[in-house]
């Protein structure tokens, strides 16, 4: 395990340079796109209210200095005031944050579920229709463009049978429970508020199986790939040979077939995330991907440089976990 | 497929009839809303509950419902009554106004409202000099509290639309809860309006409940909730499936074709304060010529716009002072007939010394991030238009909202597309920041003229009425003769609701008050 420690040192500061590239190339993107200052009061304020502002948001600083003060506050959690509100940023993030991580969250959970269960599916029946069925649903999943099908299920599932909500995360007539964690489902469950809890968990099928369905379909691939190679291997032909039920055949296998399952669960974490900015819009989802969509509408240049980032934080958090899970599960990685 | 599998399958069937077992319960629960309660959805959002701040149509309107000012809108009118004053008297030099308050005024939680609070609040607004804190500081001088009862302010110069002017929020009193020296966008104590706030979480919802101490009359439904949605289609698809009872601000022109005729639910329109024009820079060839800028004006069709590409949302509009509002006169009709009069934009063009092989050239800009997806297609419409005359070749350019904003104001287009939506209700904001030359200057038009000034003086200054009209339509009539600006289209109001809703009363002021709305 000592091996292990070092190693996770070593690429938690690898994560470094990675963020501070990102956070660069953020910096000069928001600065390539006209004056945002202008863009955000609109042509009825006077000249003077526009310095005013461009001073107020350190934005008449030669470019280096604002640069330096801009990675400085990044190392230091202070990502400015937003142009728009005037709150800091930071809190904006927090206050939405927690949404996207109760729906990222149940996502992440369906749509390895569903992936697992199709890919597992197609692999023990290569060849037949269920094969070819689970297949097609690896692809068809892919290329569903998310607010597309997002409406679709509100439209069924939501103005026809009348099962799920369109949009928000709590009914009108319930009150939020108190906050927590800020996840409604966690927070109604601790303070015993059953009533808000069911209501979340309805709010939360929609956009859960909407995002959870789209990105199934690379777990179905990989999981039906990995699967059918094992199956093929020596191990399994002697287990089967020594009269091994199938059921427990599956089950070693699958358990060897799992390992590259959780290297794809760090890349779709990331993708997860993108996702969840469209599901949000679509699903009126009060996180920080309707946050972000918000605040670009508004050209808020510091807000939606401080969401960036901070994605990009998380992202590289949840990467180096995803690895340190990888080390500990395999035992033939070695560092 | 046998063991492993076989439970899985089972497993997941499990997990998620139980899913929708619970789904459906919770269903079962939470419909039936009360009598008490309406829900409206909007995709708008709630900026700062701080009228220090907040300067966007829709925190207005819901400052309007838990706020009141010294005046107010009489509803479906954009006449002024009295609001929080019960009567008021005006100095003769038109610079002291005197107001007396209602006795007995509390905010909702029974602290008592009283002259001084009037004076904390507008002084607090002029102090913290937010967004909309010129509404306030460009007028007033000063504003004292005479005794508990009497405010009174000093004005700067005689302002004609004072009473406009107090009743937009900057005027509004706010609880002292509010912080003094700084703006406070989720402060829920409010004003003394119909309404308080009983719980407010930003972008998800919003619970207006009755206000006990409010001193006018109940408000029709006790508990009004706003959802905030995040697209217009999801609005649409939430009052079919009754998850609102109203769909307000903003459903877009498909959403509000595909609700129209839908059983249960009914769509009510009303003109908008919105407005849209072309400017023109008077210093810059060609349009520098008059007779250019005549014959641009003549070659357009506004019916054609507003079919074309606004889906008749929009209506024509033949002068910047829209449709409805007193001293509105359609003067760019009068001048150009209703249009296209491709034979008077000809002859001018003829006159102006351009020929069909001897084009006159246009550039006209627009920016693709502020008004919409239907801004490039509104552009290329007003393209074919004046290339319809046969002597006109436009070329389109568009830039960023930000670069374009700033390269108006420097006056570097030649014809530009831009919008207003107006501060205060009085035909002043639809006029001076146009075309007084002292106030223009954001519009890079360059356009001066000295009777224009100095009727639009006397305009702002003048209490009377009939005399304002007058002056009003001797500056349209400049207006459509000298064309710096080309008026477009004016905006209409949609808002879509279940039949059984009543009560929706919708006027140019764009507030809906949600405190007369009732259930039928």
């Amino acid at each position: 395990m000592g091996k292990l420690a070092n190693y996770l040192v070593v690429r938690s500061l690898l994560a470094i340079p990675t963020i501070l590239v990102l956070v660069t190339l953020v910096f000069i993107l928001m600065r390539l796109t006209g004056d945002p200052i202008a863009a955000m009061v609109g042509m009825k304020a006077p000249p003077e209210v526009i310095a005013e502002l461009r001073h107020k948001a350190g934005l008449d600083l030669p470019i280096h200095e604002q640069y330096i003060r801009y990675i400085t506050g990044v190392f230091t959690g202070d990502l400015g005031k937003t142009l728009l509100y005037d709150r800091p940023v930071i809190k904006d993030i927090l206050d939405h944050f927690p949404a996207t991580l109760e729906l990222t969250i149940y996502s992440f959970i369906i749509s390895v579920l569903i992936g697992v269960f199709t890919g597992t599916v197609a692999a023990i029946n290569q060849g037949k229709f269920e094969d070819v069925l689970m297949r097609f649903y690896g692809i068809f999943t892919y290329a569903i463009f998310i607010p597309w099908f997002g409406l679709l299920l509100q439209m069924v599932f939501g103005n026809w049978l009348g099962i799920i909500p369109i949009g928000g995360r709590l009914s009108a007539y319930i009150s939020p429970p108190p906050f927590i964690t800020g996840l409604y489902t966690i927070d109604s469950l601790l303070t015993g508020r059953l009533d808000a809890f069911f209501d979340a968990l309805r709010h939360l099928i929609g956009p859960s199986f909407t995002l959870g369905i789209v990105l199934s379909g690379s777990y179905t691939r990989i999981v039906r790939a990995n699967l059918v190679d094992i199956l093929s291997q020596d191990f399994i032909t002697a287990a089967r040979a020594r009269g091994l039920r199938d059921s427990l055949v599956i089950k070693h296998a699958l358990k060897n077939a799992l390992i590259p399952v959780i290297t794809l669960m760090g890349l779709e974490f990331a993708i997860l995330l993108t996702g969840a900015v469209l599901t949000e819009t679509t699903f009126s989802w009060n996180g920080l991907g309707s946050y972000l969509v918000d605040m670009i509408r508004n050209s808020d240049y510091i807000a939606v440089q401080g969401t960036v980032v901070f994605f990009a934080i998380f992202v590289s958090i949840i990467s180096v976990i995803v690895d340190a899970l990888y080390a500990i599960i395999d035992p033939r990685i070695r560092y | 497929m046998k063991g492993i599998s076989r439970i899985t399958i089972i497993g997941i069937i499990i997990v998620i009839l139980i899913i929708a077992g619970v789904a459906y319960y919770m269903m079962l629960q939470t419909q039936a809303p009360a009598k008490e309660v309406i829900v409206i959805g909007v995709t708008d959002k709630v900026t700062d509950i701080d009228p220090a701040n907040a300067y966007d149509f829709y925190t207005w309107e819901v400052l309007n419902n838990i706020m009141e000012g010294l005046t107010k809108y009489k509803p479906g009118t954009t006449e002024i009554t009295m609001g929080i004053a019960e009567s008021y008297t005006v100095s003769d030099d038109g610079l002291t106004w005197t107001f007396k308050l209602r006795k007995n005024l509390k905010f909702a939680d029974g602290t008592p409202c009283k002259a001084q609070d009037v004076v904390r609040s507008i002084k607090r607004v002029m102090e913290i000099q937010g967004d909309p804190s010129w509404l306030v500081t460009s007028f007033v001088d000063d504003v004292v509290a005479l005794d508990d009862y009497t405010v009174q302010f000093k004005l700067k110069h005689a302002v004609s639309y004072f009473l406009a002017l107090l009743a937009t929020p900057p005027y509004f009193p706010v609880h002292p809860n509010y912080k003094p020296h700084e703006i406070d966008s989720d402060q829920t104590a409010g004003g003394v309006g119909p309404y308080m706030i009983k719980e407010w979480k930003r972008n998800e919802l919003l619970v207006l409940e009755e206000n006990p101490n409010y001193y006018g009359e109940k408000p029709k439904t006790k508990r009004i909730v706003i959802k905030f949605y995040q697209s217009s289609s999801a609005l649409r698809l939430a009052l079919e499936s009754g998850e609102i009872d109203i769909a307000w601000r903003t459903l877009s022109p498909q959403d509000i074709e595909g609700l129209r005729g839908k059983k249960g639910i009914s769509v009510l329109e009303v003109p908008g304060a919105a407005i849209r024009y072309i400017i023109l820079n008077t210093q810059m060839d060609p349009t520098s010529s008059k007779l250019v800028r005549q014959a641009l004006a003549a070659a357009i069709d506004r019916k054609d716009i507003c079919k074309r590409v606004y889906l008749d949302t929009w209506v024509p509009l033949y002068s910047l002072i829209p449709n409805g509002m007193w001293s509105h006169e359609d003067v760019f009709k009068k001048k150009y007939g209703e249009g296209p009069n491709l034979d008077l934009a000809k002859s001018l063009l003829k006159q102006a010394g351009y020929s069909e092989s001897n084009k006159l050239h246009i550039e006209l800009w627009y920016t693709p991030t502020h008004y919409g997806d239907t801004e490039a297609d509104l552009a290329t419409v007003l393209k074919e238009q004046w290339e319809a005359t046969g002597m006109i070749e436009v070329t389109i350019k568009s830039e960023e909202w930000g670069a374009y904003v700033d390269d108006a104001r420097k006056g570097v287009f030649m014809a530009s597309l831009f919008g207003w939506y107006p501060d205060y209700i009085d035909p002043d904001d639809y006029t001076t920041p146009f075309l007084d030359s002292r106030a223009n200057s954001w519009t890079g038009s360059g356009y001066s003229n000295d009777e224009v000034d100095s009727l639009l003086d006397q305009a702002s200054t003048s209490t009377d009425i009939n005399t304002r009209t007058n002056l009003y339509k001797q500056v349209q009539t400049i207006l459509a003769d000298d064309v710096p600006i080309i008026p477009l289209i004016q905006g209409k109001l949609f808002i879509a609701y279940k039949s059984d809703i009543k009560g929706i009363v919708l006027d140019p002021v764009m507030l809906f008050r949600y405190y007369l709305v009732y259930r039928g």
